[in-house]
């Protein structure tokens, strides 16, 4: 267990330093600053609906997928940078050990920023509007479904290339906010719409406005964490064949 | 005994004699470079990949449409009418020239920052503001052809597929010619020195690509937020802080086709004020540019 | 196989007809040797496969061709090796914003050892207790250099692999480092130390592997290495007031290639350095020359090195 804690706490230190935690945090931020200038005027079921469209258009959608992609590829990416990547697997450690922790680690990291962003929305809508717990619960479990389908691909491909995260961000802006939309049933290999139909499997009552979000996914909690979670398995099978086959200059 | 004397051989070095290009010279050498390096010639297969996948991804759908609308009987349909589709294709044109600035803005700025080559740069005749514009030129040439280039399929097919014959297509199509060529300077200023102004100040290319990429995927979506959702005074002025919506709408403007869901139609600001706003980012983005390397060259 | 300096009766590290290419490029060409406890010197000129072979020995590379063996085992297949084997890279390959103690630390931590008395010990082989607070971003090369020594050290290997370890260190760092690996290699630790500082290596290494061109150039200690190149005459100097005289009645002899004559002394080459030791003495006093010094020039590794490669 020493060697997992110590690959861990390592990796989560090194993907978020002082300065980066805070400009990421104060980026998770926004959705809920949009939130207030956007539902000023609105009560009730109308700032409901404001904030799950706000917060689909802006957190999930934007926010959550770029705080994702950003630590995800850095996970190994920094590592084959920095050229510490022998230092890791000069190890007694399995691969397969190594490819989870830094999956685990980089979807802490990022969950970690991204529930910033998520607190912050949900104590504005509570202040300003209705005491929900079940919005934040909603959000959390979205954002941590999302986030690990996310790192999941993310730190192979950083493992792969420096470009990770331009084909993440790339992977973001052309398929999953443009072809998707075209091509509904693709909603299945889409992070974010997984994170909200979660989301959505726990805001029950907002399921009517998630439903053109989502296109074919379920808006089921369980249904999207067993989809995360192959999503995880296949992520440490690819990065555990990459450590192994791959020459780890 | 030690030897006092010395001697020099005569190694064949001579000096050269040959034609010295100067300033003009030291330019198109940076542009041509520029080009080469942005496009991966002259480099390893997978510096190919990116770029030319986006060409691709940027050419062939009017390639398609053209073909489609040749081959269908019947001549042209509503759903391939070729004549009003350049607007539709310079948005998906203006997608692939983001994704390509931010690729090619820090592969052209950052390396000779890091790899010290701008001190030997500086022993050339070559300014500041010449390096710049030389590096700026390189992508500006290659965006001009991603956009333009199925511009002209689109003609050429427009042409083709005119009743009265390919020639008189020519003639009556010609008015998209300039609407082409300004739409496509409206999509370059307002993508292009924004990615120079992030490479510009970034140390590694894999942060300035994905600055400049989510800052303007950002700024979209926050427009959008605050333009469509937010009631405030003044909101509708945030139409303006999102150069891809802009350039999208200008774009859809010059081509008689505006959108009503557009952020400057929805705040009811018109495309001009649009294109001001999109020449004042620009300008400022390259001031700052311009500042930066006059310090460093 | 026993007799062949390149193998050694009990080893640790079996390298069996080892080929690794890249692309077009060659770096290792069937490649056989071994290593076993003590301090083996792996000499070679830039671009030789050095590197590359540690790297195959470490499993940070594969093989294209034939077989590493580390403690019985395939470093890429059996990661339990690494209990066992430490690599100091030649690249930086630190956590710069880690202090030198947390760095030393992690490396212990990742091999499942919890106590800092082993980080401190690590740290104290290296001599760098006074710098292990600060951040490994601030220190020199010569700094990072032990640092990565003692992260190697504190899991107490008994293969340690160094890729040019002596790079950026000053010459105290350097003798420090080098009564380390002295050390280590008495105390039966398989040590590889691959270096261009020729004569530390020499102090240091009881045996040389030679790479020139990714191919096995030569192997055994210097001198043997040496004798073995019965291609290239030795080169002696002689120093005497008459050396003309004493040139000529030298270059009569059979065993005399060459002499050159200079102001004081002559520069001989021979294929016999013990024969001529015999017979310039004698030869002196019948001319009545004196003999001030008698000087083999070229059983240095230097020399040796030199002749690998620019014999190719």
């Amino acid at each position: 267990m020493t060697p997992v804690l110590a690959l861990f706490g390592a990796t989560l230190r090194s993907a978020l330093p002082l300065k980066r935690t805070v400009l990421l945090s104060l980026l998770a931020l926004t959705p809920a600053v949009l939130f207030v200038l956007s539902a000023e005027n609105r009560t009730g079921e109308a700032a409901f609906v404001t904030l799950i469209e706000s917060s689909t258009g802006t957190y999930f959608a934007l926010i959550l997928p770029i705080i994702a992609i950003v630590l995800g590829a850095g996970a190994l990416g920094n590592e084959r940078r920095d050229q510490t990547l022998s230092f890791i697997a000069l190890r007694p450690m399995p691969r397969w050990v190594i490819a989870l922790t830094k999956i685990a680690a980089a979807a802490t990291a990022a969950t970690a920023i991204n529930l910033v962003g998520v607190l912050a929305l949900w104590i504005t809508y509570s202040l300003l509007h209705t005491f929900d717990i079940t919005i934040l619960v909603g959000f959390v479990v979205g954002t941590i479904v999302a986030v690990l389908a996310y790192v999941s691909i993310l730190v192979p491909l950083g493992f792969i290339t420096d470009r990770a995260v331009i084909i993440g961000l790339a992977f973001l802006l052309v398929f999953e906010d443009g072809i998707v939309i075209a091509l509904s049933g693709l909603a299945s290999l889409s992070p974010w719409r997984l994170g909200a139909a979660a989301t959505a499997g726990v805001i029950t009552e907002a399921q009517h406005i998630y439903d053109d979000i989502v296109g074919s996914l379920s808006m089921s909690v369980g249904s999207s964490v067993f989809t995360a979670l192959i999503y995880v398995a296949a992520g440490t099978a690819l990065t555990t064949l990459l450590l192994k086959r791959r020459d780890l200059a | 005994m030690t030897d006092t004397t010395g001697a020099v051989y005569d190694l064949g070095y001579e000096p050269y004699e040959g034609e010295r290009r100067g300033r003009s010279g030291a330019r198109r050498t940076i542009i041509a470079d520029g080009i080469r390096r942005v496009l991966g010639l002259r480099r390893k297969a997978r510096r190919k990949v990116l770029p030319w996948g986006l060409v691709i991804i940027a050419v062939i759908p009017a390639v398609v449409a053209v073909g489609l609308a040749f081959f269908i009987p019947g001549g042209t349909t509503d759903n391939l009418d070729i004549a009003s589709e350049y607007g539709s294709f310079y948005v998906l044109g203006g997608t692939i020239v983001l994704l390509f600035s931010a690729l090619a803005a820090p592969e052209l700025l950052i390396p000779d920052r890091r790899d010290g080559v701008l001190s030997m740069l500086s022993s050339r005749p070559l300014t500041s503001n010449d390096y710049v514009a030389s590096r700026f030129a390189s992508v500006v040439i290659v965006v001009a052809a991603f956009l333009l280039f199925p511009q002209l399929v689109l003609y050429i097919g427009e042409a083709g597929t005119y009743a009265d014959g390919i020639f008189a297509g020519f003639v009556d199509a010609a008015h998209k010619i300039p609407k082409s060529i300004a739409v496509g300077a409206v999509y370059t200023i307002a993508l292009v020195p924004l990615a120079f102004f992030v490479a510009g100040l970034s140390k590694r290319k894999a942060i300035a690509s994905s600055v400049y990429i989510a800052s303007m995927l950002a700024l979209s979506i926050i427009a959008e937020a605050l333009v469509k959702e937010a009631d405030f005074a003044g909101n509708q002025w945030f139409a303006l802080i999102a150069p891809f919506d802009t350039a999208n709408s200008v774009n859809l403007w010059i081509f008689d086709a505006p959108d009503p869901e557009s952020l400057l139609t929805v705040g009811d600001i018109h495309p001009l004020v649009g294109l001001a706003s999109l020449i004042v980012i620009a300008s400022v983005c390259v001031y700052i540019v311009l500042r930066r390397y006059r310090k460093l060259l | 196989m026993t007799n062949d300096p390149a193998f050694v009766s009990e080893p640790t590290i079996v390298v069996e007809n080892t080929s690794k290419w890249f692309g077009q490029k060659v770096a290792v060409s069937n490649l056989s040797c071994s290593f076993g406890a003590g301090v083996t010197g792996l000499l070679g000129p830039n671009g030789a496969g050095k590197t590359t072979l540690l790297r195959m020995i470490a499993g940070l590379t594969d093989v294209s061709n034939g077989s590493v063996k580390v403690l019985g085992k395939d470093p890429r297949a059996d990661y339990k090796v690494y209990r066992d084997v430490s690599l100091v890279p030649d690249e930086d390959a630190v956590y710069e914003d880690m202090t030198g103690r947390r760095f030393v630390a992690y490396a212990a931590r990742l091999a499942g050892y919890r106590d800092n008395d082993r980080v401190d010990a690590a740290i104290e082989k290296v001599a760098m207790q006074d710098a292990a607070g600060r951040e490994v971003g601030g220190y020199s090369k010569g700094m990072r250099q032990r640092i990565k020594v003692a992260a190697a050290l504190v899991t107490e290997p008994s293969v340690l692999i160094l890729d040019e370890p002596l790079n950026g260190t000053d010459p105290i760092q350097r003798a420090h480092l080098i009564g380390l690996f002295e050390q280590l290699g008495r105390d039966g630790t398989t040590v590889i130390v691959s270096s261009h500082v020729l004569e530390e290596v020499e102090r240091v290494s009881s045996r040389v592997i030679a790479i020139v061109d990714g191919r096995l150039a030569a192997a055994g200690s210097v001198d043997r290495i040496r004798a073995a190149m019965n291609d290239i005459p030795y080169v002696v100097r002689i120093e005497t007031d008459r050396p003309r005289v004493l040139g000529a009645r030298l270059f009569a002899t059979d065993r005399v290639f060459s002499v050159e004559a200079g102001p004081g002394s002559l520069v001989v080459r021979t294929g016999d350095v013990s024969g001529l030791g015999n017979q310039a003495p004698k030869l002196a006093v019948e001319c009545d020359a004196s003999l001030t010094s008698f000087q083999p020039e070229d059983e240095s590794l230097e020399s040796v090195f030199r002749y690998l490669v620019e014999g190719r």
